[in-house]
């Protein structure tokens, strides 16, 4: 075992550490860290950061890792015995996530320095204990090597969420906002832990990767090579259920339709904690929840559709909802829907390598966008509508460079980040509509139109933002002479500026295909260390197997070469971008909404989402509720009340017959004996 | 063994349904303590009488620990009747019936 | 033996009549009185058993201990002095039960 595997755990426990140390200061009440608590969080992020690029090195020199670390409860079964447990799970797809998630939180702790402190804002303790606990739970989730203990971390990252998004507790949005996120995420994470169940259930175990993982015996069951019970049902149903069961909780994680309505409402949080939300820790946690497991998803042609169906539809649903907005967060709020999306729809349509590029590139292009709308809002003294703004390019110019670099790699425009990962997005999503038979494939073909049709609103909405913000006149006084921003902010905007510019080179696939030159990294990288036995059921590569002979329909790739696909999505791209520049990159822009007639309405209104969900919840579930606690209130308290009622009654007539006379309990005392005594005699036939 | 073991064993019943008699139907509560020992009494008698008539000491030594219990009760007993004249001014056991409910 | 047999008719009387005397006597001090004589005999009793180890310990502790807590305790609870014959309550709760 090579040493970097032995402090693994560290990645982990340093965040965690840097949240005890907070906490403390928080609880000591008084400055006794300076620049409250800050410090001990950026250097646990830092080291967990140098671990975690240590820990990726060695994966890369060859090494995998999956160990149980602490076993907490054994239950012997009839058959089996089952073991709960946490464990490390170190192959090329955490590896890779551990250094996103570190690097991102580091840099947002980093931003954290200008957008909290120097802002003068109190309760600074609690917000970084926050920090440090949203990342350490989300590292706890990537190294997780089973099921339950995703779940753990899960849920400890949507505690963390709750926290954050809350915390200007005393304002009136931020705490609705939170419980917000905290209930609809918790509603999807309830299907979640039922789904898990039933794999624990079925499975007996909850490891990911392995010859004894629950994918890996899955895909044995269905080639007929094992069984498990399946209650009753085809085993290829079953499976299908518990898959869906724990994509229940990866839409709610994931902001995917219809769970996705908490996340706008999550900008109500500082803006750092929104970048590290949507680009590392709690929006990414659905998406590589589904990579991290994609070999039991792989087999079911079912949900595969249902994957790439909410993914495709999402990404379209929430880019024609990001038209509109006139914040600024909101806009980005809504792309991360949108993105997210197109991983959903990636991993739907077997293409598992393009969702997780696509996560890596995101991540360092909406943290950029995030962490660029934050230094914005200082600017702006915490005014975030888009309109107030305009022309602050001149005065922000690297606010505005890497901005502009951030919306050119979200837009997809070649040769930034997000032009190679959501090409591959879509590529993939086509070759496998047009070359798999059958149902499937028209479902794969549906959800790359959606996709397709995604990428024209994205350049438009993108652009939008980027004219609105920084181009044309200033349109307030604020916008004319903004506050300046200091070191703390332009440093992490650089570094992630030049991250969103070339992460895109990780995996150039399609110049692969064309120049058959060996430049598609994270494909080579995802496929794992030749020769490790827990690469076979877990390298990108075993599931091009699953998803092409052991599913039943069959997925199977098409041989169309990458270049009109690229050149359609970049066209559709350039031409959203170009016609919001043409709108709104004017000296005196206008909405130009009245155009979209009936439309504006609903998009404004984020078609009703918001509405029907409420309306659900009042008139369908409050009277189911209402039900409930009727039968509770009359039925369930009737009978205990009854059964105390009548024995409170019954007991005081029944000691009435208590004289208190010490004679009388003599008397019947002897009496008795004696009829016990003659009772006996009668019996044994001495006395007669 | 010059007196029959029946004597004794009628003997030492007349004694203990004495005392239960006394139990019974006298009020005083230190009459109550008097017919206890006469009871603990009668079963000696009953324990020793067999103990001669087996030729075995256990019975005795039986009675010995029933004389430690006797004077153990009598003790505690005392306490007790003296609390009683304390809160009745009287020793009259119908009277404490305050506890009853 | 006669003389034995005569010896137990005798103390055997004694001991039941004391006895009776404990539960029937209305004044307490005359009960108390009669049980010592009631446990003097039993302990006449043991020595005709052969246990006389176990008559002394009866005259030790019973006469000697508990019949001395006994008066004792009548002596702390009786009312009106030595002559408590006055009706008092529990008088004549004694003597209504003693004529039932």
């Amino acid at each position: 075992m090579s040493a970097a595997f032995t402090y693994a755990p560290l990645i982990v426990a340093l965040p965690f550490l840097s949240f005890l140390i907070a906490l403390a200061a928080g609880l000591a009440d008084r400055d006794v860290l300076p620049k409250g608590g800050a410090i001990p969080g950026i250097l646990a992020t830092l080291g967990s950061l140098a671990l975690s690029a240590w820990v990726a090195l060695t994966v890369a020199g060859g090494a995998v890792f999956d160990e149980t670390i602490y076993e907490w409860a054994v239950a012997a079964g009839v058959e089996s015995q089952l073991e709960l447990s946490f464990g490390l799970l170190l192959d090329p797809l955490s590896a890779m996530m551990l250094v996103i998630v570190c690097l991102v939180a580091t840099l947002v702790h980093v931003f954290s320095l200008g957008y909290m402190n120097d802002e003068g804002e109190t309760g600074l303790p609690r917000y970084y204990a926050g920090l440090g606990l949203f990342t350490a739970s989300m590292l706890g989730f990537v190294v997780s090597d089973n099921l339950l203990q995703s779940f753990v971390f899960f849920e400890l990252v949507g505690l963390c969420s709750y926290l954050l998004i809350g915390f200007h507790f005393r304002e009136p949005g931020p705490p609705s906002a939170a419980k917000k996120a905290f209930l609809v995420t918790r509603f999807g994470d309830y299907f979640f832990l039922v789904g898990l169940v039933g794999i624990v259930a079925t499975f007996g175990t909850a490891q990911f990767g392995g010859a004894e993982s629950f994918p890996h015996v899955a895909e044995l069951v269905l080639a007929g090579e094992a069984s498990v019970r399946t209650f009753g049902f085809a085993p290829e149903t079953w499976f299908t259920i518990l898959g869906l069961l724990v994509l229940g909780g990866v839409i709610g994680k994931s902001a995917q339709f219809p769970l996705h309505t908490w996340l706008p409402d999550a900008m109500e949080g500082p803006t750092p904690v929104s970048a590290l939300i949507h680009a590392a820790t709690m929006v990414a946690a659905g998406v590589f929840l589904v990579a991290r497991m994609y070999g039991f998803y792989a087999v079911s042609p079912t949900a595969l559709a249902i994957v790439a169906l909410v993914g495709g539809f999402t990404a379209l649903f929430a880019a024609t909802m990001g038209l509109v907005k006139r914040e600024l967060k909101q806009v980005l709020a809504y792309s991360t829907i949108s993105q997210y999306g197109y991983m959903m729809l990636a991993l739907g349509t077997g293409g598992y390598v393009a969702a997780t590029f696509h996560l890596l590139t995101h991540a360092f292009f909406k943290a950029l966008l995030f962490l660029g709308a934050g230094s914005v809002i200082i600017a702006m003294h915490h005014n975030e509508n888009m309109w107030d703004m305009g022309g602050l390019r001149k005065r922000m110019p690297v606010t505005y460079a890497t901005f502009l670099v951030g919306s050119l790699a979200l837009a997809g425009i070649v040769p930034f980040a997000g032009f190679w990962s959501k090409d591959e997005v879509l590529y993939e999503a086509l070759i496998h509509g047009l070359g798999t038979e059958g149902s499937l494939g028209t479902v794969f073909l549906a959800a790359y139109a959606m996709g397709l049709l995604a990428v024209l609103f994205t350049g438009f909405y993108t652009f939008r933002m980027v004219a609105l913000t920084f181009h044309g006149e200033p349109r307030t006084d604020l916008a004319a002479d903004p506050e300046s921003v200091g070191w703390n902010v332009k440093g992490p905007l650089s570094v992630l500026g030049l991250l969103a510019a070339t992460t895109g080179f990780l995996n150039l696939a399609p110049v692969k295909k064309l120049t058959g030159a060996k430049v598609d990294f994270l494909h080579q990288w995802l496929e794992g260390p030749e020769g490790a036995a827990l690469m076979a059921t877990l390298s990108a590569k075993h599931y091009k197997h699953l998803l092409h002979d052991v599913n039943p329909a069959q997925v199977t790739a098409s041989e169309l070469g990458p270049l009109l696909p690229a050149a359609l999505s970049l066209g559709l791209a350039i031409t959203g971008a170009l016609v919001a520049f043409r709108l709104y990159a004017t000296p005196e822009p206008t909405e130009h909404t009245a155009k979209l007639g009936g439309l504006q309405d609903v998009l404004y209104n984020n078609y009703y989402q918001d509405e029907y969900q409420v309306w659900l919840a009042t008139n369908v579930v409050q009277p189911l509720a209402g039900v409930a606690d009727t039968v509770d209130q009359s039925l369930v308290d009737g009978v205990v009340n009854g059964v105390s009622s009548v024995s409170l009654s019954s007991g005081s007539r029944i000691r009435r017959i208590q004289t208190g006379v010490v004679s009388n309990y003599a008397a019947l005392v002897t009496l008795g004996l004696t009829a016990l005594l003659v009772a006996f005699g009668l019996y044994e036939g001495w006395l007669l | 063994m010059a007196v029959p073991v029946q004597w004794y064993l009628l003997l030492s019943a007349a004694m203990f349904c004495i005392g239960v008699f006394g139990v019974l139907t006298r009020r005083n509560a230190l009459l109550f303590l008097m017919s206890v020992e006469l009871m603990l009494n009668a079963a000696n008698i009953n324990l020793v009488a067999f103990a001669r008539l087996w030729g075995n000491l256990t019975g005795q030594v039986f009675s010995l620990f029933t004389m430690a219990l006797a004077a153990a009760e009598v003790a505690v007993g005392i306490g007790i009747i003296l609390v009683l004249y304390r809160n009745f001014s009287d020793v009259d056991v119908t009277r404490a019936t305050t506890m009853r409910w | 033996m006669v003389a034995e047999t005569i010896a137990f008719a005798l103390f055997a009387l004694v001991t039941v009549g004391s006895a009776l005397g404990v539960v029937l006597m209305e004044d307490v001090w005359h009960s108390a009185l009669l049980l010592g004589v009631a446990l003097l005999s039993v302990a006449v009793h043991y020595v005709m058993l052969q246990a006389e180890f176990l008559a002394a310990m009866q005259i030790l502790v019973y006469v000697g201990g508990v019949l001395i807590l006994i008066t004792f305790a009548v002596m702390l609870v009786r009312r009106g002095g030595v002559e408590a014959d006055a009706p008092t309550d529990s008088q004549t709760d004694v003597d209504t039960e003693v004529d039932a």
